[in-house]
């Protein structure tokens, strides 16, 4: 296809005889990059390594061999923090590169040992006793500790699921909607309050630029936790008094958000969020003007989708001369 | 034939080209700029999550004005007799989506951006499902996979859509194993050659066209059909497929020819994945990965080798370590190929790269609630709310 295009660009003299040599021989000697291949084979690794050591100690908790498989586990995790500690960049509050291609892969590895040896401690000798909030408080403390000092956004993951247990939520994809009870009030006001604290760290560390780039991390995770929470204060605890404004709020944040980040994934999110809570706003409204249904309703429902929606469309096509965002190149 | 601006389409793939061999030094700016003027697109192509966002939507909208046209045409006909013609239905909603879609296309320019996706899906789709429902029925799937093929042809063609593309090849491919497994007595050895036989003459094919310059356009659907032929390749030598697939249509608990199919099982993979290398083919390679593991785990499906934790953790080690040395291998310089990653510095790209490793990474804390230490009321995922 290439050289179709520098055929064409030549002949219409764009770009000049020595530079079509040139590209024709950058593009034949371009080497073939391994870089995502193999990226994803280290991570694989590690998830597999996780999974089967974390199995193998679960299987042999009560027999001689497990002596052994501790201190294996143990030494990997020491190995783990030592070669990352040693070959580490220094410490700065912008992104900082990787020191070697492993490096990311070793830490995370290293995090991960680390929960099945405390696990394994509080199962075994019951180091924490009956004090579960502290056997969370620990890895979330040192979690945070290690994805600062080391620059590393999956240790950050983990501590924010840390941080989310030591509060008693579920945060992390799979478990979100199976794992809690959003009937619990206190569920709900404490998923609030962990949405709140996670926009906040991402907002403060845009603002004061202090590792910048865990915003992003911050923000995706606090976003959901946020509005699932918000919503099931609306739908199941029914305090809508509280729970619509703060809807409203935090759907506005987020397109505001939008326009001065252009972070377009939060925008959408935020509005798909909005709709589901537009739409059992209007369902309930409409429901206790008639406590029936009548023969017209479905004329209502099916109007209101269809206006709805086509709002929302004409939105997302004019969104960047609704919000006044600056034509630049995306 | 096409339905967007073929000119346009070219200057696209000019613009992408430029921006590449600028990124690389290889254009001055200045030159960079001409080029862009002098070859505009104005299609009307948004940002991924935008595409996302107006596909849901539209989506809905499309779901409602189809139940709205329906309640005001059951209550002018009068309930039950409408029935008979719901397929005569389907197609009027179809040929609407249609002219929606061109207009779409040629009045806005719409190119990509989820609006046309869903239009053109649910076109194609009512448009089948109304041809299903007014043909007679017959107590055989063959004719209506016949009925379904050429609309989605038309629309992978028209619209250069690859999903479209993958559901024609597995159409074509389905009515080719349904009309073999109708040969009595021999249904079973031909099957799976059937099927070999297939993909081999798609790949090569399709391998053939995407040379072919008048054809650039479709060179993404023929991107699908080389991965999606590789694919089918391989499962139809897999012991564990082919086994399942005998037990399930023909009752037999032993496949004939086991040896050919544990050489092809094992085999395969590995030559998927030094072909990849060799010719520096990178869908090739992934299958390739990919394939290694299904293998893996059709060996150990039928093979007792270790308990699964051991296996798990040895393999773990094992990828690890191989990663390790590749990385090693690369940084002291093999010809043709390098660890440093190919310039894809695109927003999208880097924006789904870190959901990715926020969501995955995140959700690697939950494996430690399978071990349910004292009850999974500590640790990481899943902890309750009682605490």
């Amino acid at each position: 296809m290439h050289k179709h295009i520098l055929n064409e660009l030549s002949t219409k003299g764009l770009i000049s005889e020595t530079q079509s040599k040139q590209i024709e021989s950058y593009e034949a000697s371009k080497p073939f990059s391994l870089h995502w291949e193999l990226k994803t084979v280290l991570y694989l690794g590690v998830i597999l390594l996780n999974l089967g050591l974390g199995w193998l100690i679960y299987d042999n908790i009560d027999s001689i061999g497990h002596g052994v498989i501790i201190g294996g586990i143990a030494a990997i995790c020491i190995a783990c923090f030592a070669y990352t500690y040693r070959s580490r960049v220094p410490f700065s509050w912008q992104q900082t590169e990787s020191a070697s291609p492993y490096y990311d892969y070793l830490l995370l590895l290293g995090c991960l040992m680390f929960v099945i040896l405390e696990g394994y401690l509080q199962y075994q000798y019951e180091i924490f006793g009956t004090r579960y909030g502290l056997a969370t408080f620990i890895p979330m403390t040192f979690f945070f500790g290690v994805a600062y000092f080391f620059d590393h956004r999956g240790a950050l993951s983990l501590a924010i699921t840390a941080l989310a247990s030591w509060l008693g939520v579920a945060v992390t994809p799979a478990d979100i909607l199976s794992s809690n009870d959003f009937g619990d009030s206190k569920l709900v006001w404490t998923g609030v309050l962990l949405g709140v604290i996670l926009c906040a760290l991402a907002f403060f560390s845009e603002q004061q630029n202090r590792k910048k780039h865990f915003a992003f991390t911050y923000l995706n995770f606090g976003i959901h936790i946020l509005f699932i929470a918000s919503l099931s204060g609306l739908m199941i605890l029914e305090t809508w008094v509280v729970f619509l404004p703060l809807l409203i709020l935090t759907t506005t944040f987020f397109i505001w958000y939008a326009r001065n980040r252009a972070s377009l994934y939060f925008m959408v999110v935020a509005l798909i969020y909005g709709y589901i809570a537009l739409t059992y706003l209007v369902f309930q409204i409409r429901w206790s003007y008639t406590y029936t249904i009548h023969e017209g309703d479905i004329y209502f429902y099916t109007l209101y989708f269809m206006s709805s929606c086509a709002a929302i469309i004409v939105f997302l096509l004019k969104y960047k001369t609704i919000l006044r965002i600056k034509n630049t190149e995306q | 034939m096409l339905a967007y601006n073929p000119h346009w389409l070219d200057n696209t793939q000019i613009q992408e080209q430029i921006k590449n061999w600028f990124k690389k030094n290889l254009i001055t700016q200045e030159q960079s700029f001409l080029i862009q003027q002098h070859y505009p697109a104005s299609f009307y192509t948004p940002n991924a999550f935008i595409r996302i966002g107006l596909g849901f939507f539209a989506a809905i909208l499309l779901g409602a004005a189809q139940l709205f046209f329906w309640v005001v045409v059951g209550l002018a006909t009068g309930g039950d007799e409408m029935f008979g013609i719901v397929g005569f239905f389907y197609l009027i909603q179809s040929m609407g989506c249609f002219f929606i879609l061109e207009s779409f296309i040629k009045r806005r320019h719409h190119y990509a951006s989820g609006i046309d996706d869903i239009l053109l899906y649910t076109t194609v789709g009512e448009m089948i499902a109304g041809m299903c429902l007014l043909s007679p029925y017959i107590d055989d799937p063959i004719p209506y996979f016949c009925i379904g093929l050429p609309f989605l042809v038309i629309g992978a063609v028209r619209y250069i859509d690859r999903i479209l593309t993958l559901l024609a090849y597995g159409c074509l491919l389905t009515i080719m194993l349904l009309i073999v497994n109708k040969i009595p007595g021999l249904a079973l050895y031909l099957l799976p050659f059937t099927g070999i036989g297939f993909s081999l003459t798609a790949y090569f094919l399709v391998r053939k066209y995407q040379k072919l310059h008048h054809l650039r356009y479709w060179s993404g659907n023929f991107q699908i059909v080389e991965i999606v032929s590789l694919i089918t390749f391989y499962l139809s030598g897999n012991f564990l497929f082919i086994q399942e697939s005998a037990e399930e249509l023909f009752g037999l608990p032993v496949v004939p020819m086991g040896w050919f199919f544990w050489t092809f099982t094992l085999s395969v993979p590995l030559g998927y994945m030094y072909l990849g290398l060799k010719n520096k083919d990178r869908g090739m390679l992934w299958i390739g990965l990919g394939c290694v593991a299904f293998a893996v785990f059709t060996f150990r499906t039928y093979f007792y080798v270790m308990p699964l934790p051991y296996a798990a953790s040895l393999a773990g080690g094992f990828l690890f370590v191989l990663a390790y040395v590749a990385i090693q291998y690369l940084k002291k310089g093999i010809p043709g190929f390098t660890y440093e990653p190919e310039d894809t510095n695109k927003p999208v790209f880097l924006e789904a790269e870190a959901l990715v490793v926020a969501q995955t990474f995140g959700h690697a804390q939950t494996p430690e609630n399978d071990l349910s230490f004292g009850g999974g009321k500590f640790g990481g995922g899943g902890a309750g709310g009682d605490f």
